[in-house]
């Protein structure tokens, strides 16, 4: 009863990533800062967090893929781990520091939550 | 032997002179009784006159037990019978010939007979030289002996979060959305929570391709829309035994590069067809009961998808 022609949609939420976490002279690459569309506030962030962050890029070279077979796209995972100030940003780690070339690029943040997170979310 | 005839005169002695007065020529196990006795007449007295009591002398711990059990003075109530202790017929197996299995020998400890078992095989070896045999241990000793025992090794890859909680907006008949893996965005059906946590869930297959399948609570959406299969059996044979993945046995004398990649495509086994048609059947008479049958056909036969505008933060599912 599934048309062939339409796929899922998106089901992640788009970010930016804005920059790292810093003081004025000083930044500390191992944590990023997103900014999530739409939120606004602190309530809105606390909703994202402990939910995985996807950096994805393209490459020249290709590499195998999970699900078999080789592709351009490669990817960096992370976490969502907690918000920063008040108006929705939120922090966000990832496996290995995200590239400063990603600054104001496009993270997915996964409706998924990490699963060695502490809080699960509660609906 | 003089300890048990001087029982006997002390406790005659005692039952003839209990009620009268105590001479001194007791023996001293009955003393402190009969200080007592006297004692209280005394004491008696002296209230009785109430003027120029005697001090009574306290009496020493060791006084007091002598009280309470003078030795070999004590009276047998010859009145109350003994309880008689139930002899339980004790099994005596005829020593040295139980029938011993298989690598076991006995040993004895005085008349006690103890079975064990003999930790090694005697196999024959070839060789002029060698002896003809040697002795094989059937539990080898261990390889390695910890200097600390009882280590708690800890898991450091452990889920912290309640691992029997199942999120309370998942309920049997809830429609879920599934957020990533093949079936991504498809709107599928809980059943219920296996064993082992995961969740089985249905598409039906019928309407959405999704079969029964085991998912993990984290990859599930729960909507409001729920579908009432309190009247839907699910088959007792359904469980993580049901779903376990096969292990592709790799035969030995396989000719060809080893690594070469053989991964055969999945075909559902007949069982899993059965028991799908059958489940979804039952599910689809179950929505077919509800007003709205047409839409919820519709509804999960279609692909989830966010849109513009649309924030999962503010979004009721």
């Amino acid at each position: 009863m599934v048309k062939k022609g339409t796929g899922p949609g998106r089901l992640y939420a788009r970010a930016v990533f804005t920059g790292y976490k810093r003081g004025q002279r000083n930044q500390y690459e191992n944590t990023a800062l997103l900014k999530i569309e739409g939120c606004k506030n602190k309530d809105d962030g606390k909703f994202y967090v402990g939910k995985r962050a996807v950096y994805v890029y393209k490459c020249k070279n290709k590499t195998s893929v999970p699900t078999g077979g080789k592709s351009r796209l490669r990817v960096l995972w992370g976490k969502v781990t907690r918000i920063h100030g008040n108006s929705g940003c939120v922090r966000a780690k990832f496996s290995s520091n995200l590239p400063a070339t990603a600054m104001g690029k496009r993270i997915r943040v996964d409706q998924r939550v990490d699963m060695f997170c502490e809080c699960l979310h509660v609906d | 032997m003089t300890m048990v005839e001087t029982k006997k005169p002390a406790a005659t002695k005692k039952a003839e002179k209990a009620p009268a007065k105590p001479k001194a020529e007791k023996p001293k196990a009955e003393k402190p009784k009969a200080d007592a006795k006297a004692a209280k007449p005394k004491v008696a007295k002296a209230e009785a006159k109430d003027v120029k009591a005697k001090p009574v002398k306290p009496k020493t711990k060791l006084e007091l037990l002598r009280e309470r059990k003078p030795k070999g003075t004590k009276p047998k109530d010859k009145t109350k019978p003994k309880p008689v202790k139930e002899k339980k017929p004790k099994q005596k197996e005829p020593l040295g010939k139980k029938p011993l299995k298989a690598g076991c020998y006995r040993i004895w400890k005085g008349k006690k007979e103890i079975i064990r078992r003999k930790n090694y095989i005697v196999k024959p070896i070839g060789g002029a030289n060698n002896g003809n045999a040697r002795r094989v241990l059937q539990n080898k000793r261990p390889a390695y002996y910890a200097a600390q025992l009882n280590k708690k090794y800890i898991s450091k890859r452990k889920p912290k979060t309640n691992f029997k909680r199942l999120r309370p907006s998942i309920t049997p008949g809830t429609v879920c959305i599934i957020v990533a893996g093949v079936h991504k965005g498809k709107k599928v059906v809980f059943l219920k929570r296996l064993v082992s946590g995961l969740c089985l869930v249905t598409g039906p297959f019928k309407i959405n391709a999704c079969p029964l399948r085991r998912v993990n609570q984290i990859y599930l959406i729960a909507t409001a829309t729920k579908l009432d299969i309190s009247k839907v059996e699910i088959p007792k044979h359904i469980n993580d035994r049901y779903f376990r993945r096969g292990k592709t046995v790799r035969s030995k004398k396989e000719e060809g590069d080893i690594f070469g990649q053989k991964t055969e495509k999945y075909v559902a086994s007949e069982q899993r067809k059965k028991d799908q048609e059958a489940l979804d059947a039952q599910l689809i008479t179950a929505i077919k009961e509800r007003e709205d049958k047409k839409m919820f056909f519709g509804y999960l036969g279609s692909y989830f998808g966010l849109r513009n505008r649309m924030y999962p933060h503010i979004m009721k599912f």
